[in-house]
C-alpha cells in the first residue's frame, strides 16, 4: 500500500471539503427555518416551514452519514500541531459535531413520527413511518430536539471561532486544510 | 495523576468508538427498515372509468349535476398501512360538462370555474383515517379557483385485487386494480362561486367513483 503523501495527510480531500461546505449553508438554513416555524402560529403556513425544515434536515442527515463513514475509511489526517488541550478540544469538538449532526436529525424524524406527521421529502417522496404516534413521548422528543439543537449551535459557534482563531490569529495553516483550491503552506 | 488522565483518555476513546458504532447501527437500521417498509404501490387513476360528479339543487325545482370529463390522479398506498396512503387528483376544469352547451359556457365563465384563469382543480390528501374494514375518511386540501380549502371525503373501498378481466383479456393479465366510491360536500361560495346562492343551493355534493390501476 502506498503511504499517502504529507500533503494528502495534512489537507482534507475534496470529498470531505465538499461535504463540509455543502453542510454549512444547509445547517444555517435549517436553523433559520426552525426559528421561522417556531415564531409562526400553528397552521398551513407554519406546516410548510416545518416540512422544509424536515426535508433539509433529512438531507443533512444523509450527508452527515456519508461524511462519517468516509471519515472512518479515509487515511487519518495528521493532527494539527498545538498544545495538548487544543488538540484534545479540537478532536472532541469534531467528534461531538459528527455525533450531533447524525443524532439530531434522527431525533427529529422520531419526533415527527411520534406526533403523527408523515414525512414527505420535499413534498415528493413519502417516507414510511416506523413509530406509532404518542403524544407524551412526542413532547419529550420535542424538548430533546430543541436542547440538542441549541447544543449543536453552541458547538458550531465554538468550531467557527476556533477555525477563525487558526486562520486569522495563529495563521498555522489549519484553516486552509478545509479550503478547496488552496495550497498547503 | 498522569495515569488517571491516560486512563480517562482511554475510557473516552472507547466510549466514543462504542457510542458512534451504536449511532451508525441505529442510522443503518433506520435506513434499511425504512426501505423495507416503503412497500408502497402507486396506482394511476383510470380516466375512462372514473366519474367525478357535482350535484346541486336548482331553485327547489330539481337536482342538477355536472361531471368532469378529464381527470388525472394517483394513489400511493401500502396495503399494510392504508392510513399512510396519499391521494392526489388533478381535474381539468375546462372539461366540466353539464350536458348543455349554453350552461357549459356559463360554468366556464368568471362567475363559476373561471377556466381561463384557473384551468386546474386539485385535491391533495393530508390525512386518511381508517373508519372501518372498507371505509375511510379522507381529508385533504381542495384548490379551486386558486383558493385552498380543506375537504373531507367519506370513502369506501369497492374492490382491490387482480383485475376481474385478468383471465379474459391478455392486456389485463397482470393488472392490479383498486376502486373506491367517495362522497363529500362543499360550499361553492367558499370558492367565490356563490353566484345565485342560496336560490341555487350553496351546498354542492360531490360524488367520486374511481378506478385505479397499479403501475
Amino acid at each position: 500500500m502506498q503511504t499517502p503523501s504529507l500533503e494528502a495527510r495534512w489537507r482534507y480531500d475534496f470529498l470531505s471539503q465538499g461535504l463540509h461546505w455543502l453542510m454549512v449553508p444547509l445547517l444555517i438554513a435549517i436553523f433559520v427555518v426552525a426559528q421561522i416555524m417556531d415564531a409562526l402560529p400553528d397552521g398551513p403556513r407554519a406546516f410548510w416551514w416545518y416540512q422544509l425544515h424536515k426535508s433539509l434536515g433529512m438531507t443533512l442527515w444523509v450527508l452527515a452519514l456519508i461524511r462519517l463513514l468516509w471519515a472512518l475509511v479515509r487515511p487519518r489526517l495528521a493532527a494539527a500541531p498545538g498544545a495538548r488541550w487544543v488538540v484534545f478540544a479540537a478532536r472532541w469538538t469534531h467528534r461531538a459535531l459528527y455525533l450531533l449532526l447524525i443524532v439530531q436529525p434522527m431525533i427529529g424524524i422520531a419526533h415527527s413520527w411520534l406526533s403523527d406527521f408523515p414525512l414527505r421529502f420535499f413534498g415528493l417522496i413519502r417516507l414510511p413511518t416506523l413509530l406509532a404516534a404518542d403524544e407524551a413521548l412526542a413532547e419529550i422528543f420535542e424538548e430533546i430536539h430543541g436542547f440538542v439543537g441549541k447544543t449543536l449551535m453552541i458547538l458550531v459557534i465554538f468550531h467557527v471561532a476556533a477555525a477563525l482563531w487558526h486562520g486569522l490569529w495563529r495563521r498555522d495553516g489549519v484553516f486552509s486544510r478545509m479550503v478547496p483550491y488552496n495550497r498547503a503552506p | 495523576m498522569i495515569e488517571l488522565t491516560r486512563h480517562t483518555a482511554r475510557f473516552g476513546e472507547r466510549l466514543w468508538r462504542r457510542g458512534m458504532a451504536l449511532v451508525v447501527v441505529a442510522a443503518l437500521y433506520l435506513l434499511t427498515a425504512g426501505a423495507a417498509r416503503s412497500a408502497e404501490e402507486t396506482y394511476r387513476l383510470d380516466n375512462t372509468h372514473t366519474r367525478i360528479q357535482v350535484q346541486w339543487d336548482h331553485l327547489g325545482l330539481s337536482r342538477q349535476s355536472a361531471t368532469f370529463r378529464t381527470v388525472e390522479g394517483s394513489l400511493r398506498i401500502d396495503p399494510a398501512q392504508p392510513a399512510e396512503a396519499q391521494l392526489d387528483i388533478v381535474i381539468d376544469a375546462t372539461s366540466v360538462d353539464a350536458f348543455s352547451e349554453p350552461f357549459n359556457s356559463h360554468l366556464h365563465g368568471a362567475n363559476f370555474f373561471a377556466t381561463d384563469d384557473y384551468p386546474k382543480i386539485t385535491f391533495v390528501s393530508t390525512e386518511i383515517e381508517i373508519t372501518g374494514a372498507k371505509t375511510a375518511q379522507i381529508t385533504g386540501i381542495l384548490e379551486l379557483r386558486g383558493i385552498k380549502r380543506p375537504l373531507r371525503l367519506a370513502a369506501s373501498l369497492v374492490y382491490q385485487g387482480a383485475h376481474p378481466l385478468a383471465g379474459v383479456k391478455l392486456a389485463l393479465k397482470d393488472a392490479q386494480v383498486l376502486s373506491f366510491q367517495a362522497q363529500g360536500r362543499l360550499r361553492r361560495s367558499a370558492f367565490e362561486m356563490g353566484s345565485l346562492a342560496p336560490l341555487v343551493s350553496d351546498d354542492v355534493e360531490l360524488t367520486i367513483d374511481a378506478e385505479f390501476i397499479a403501475q
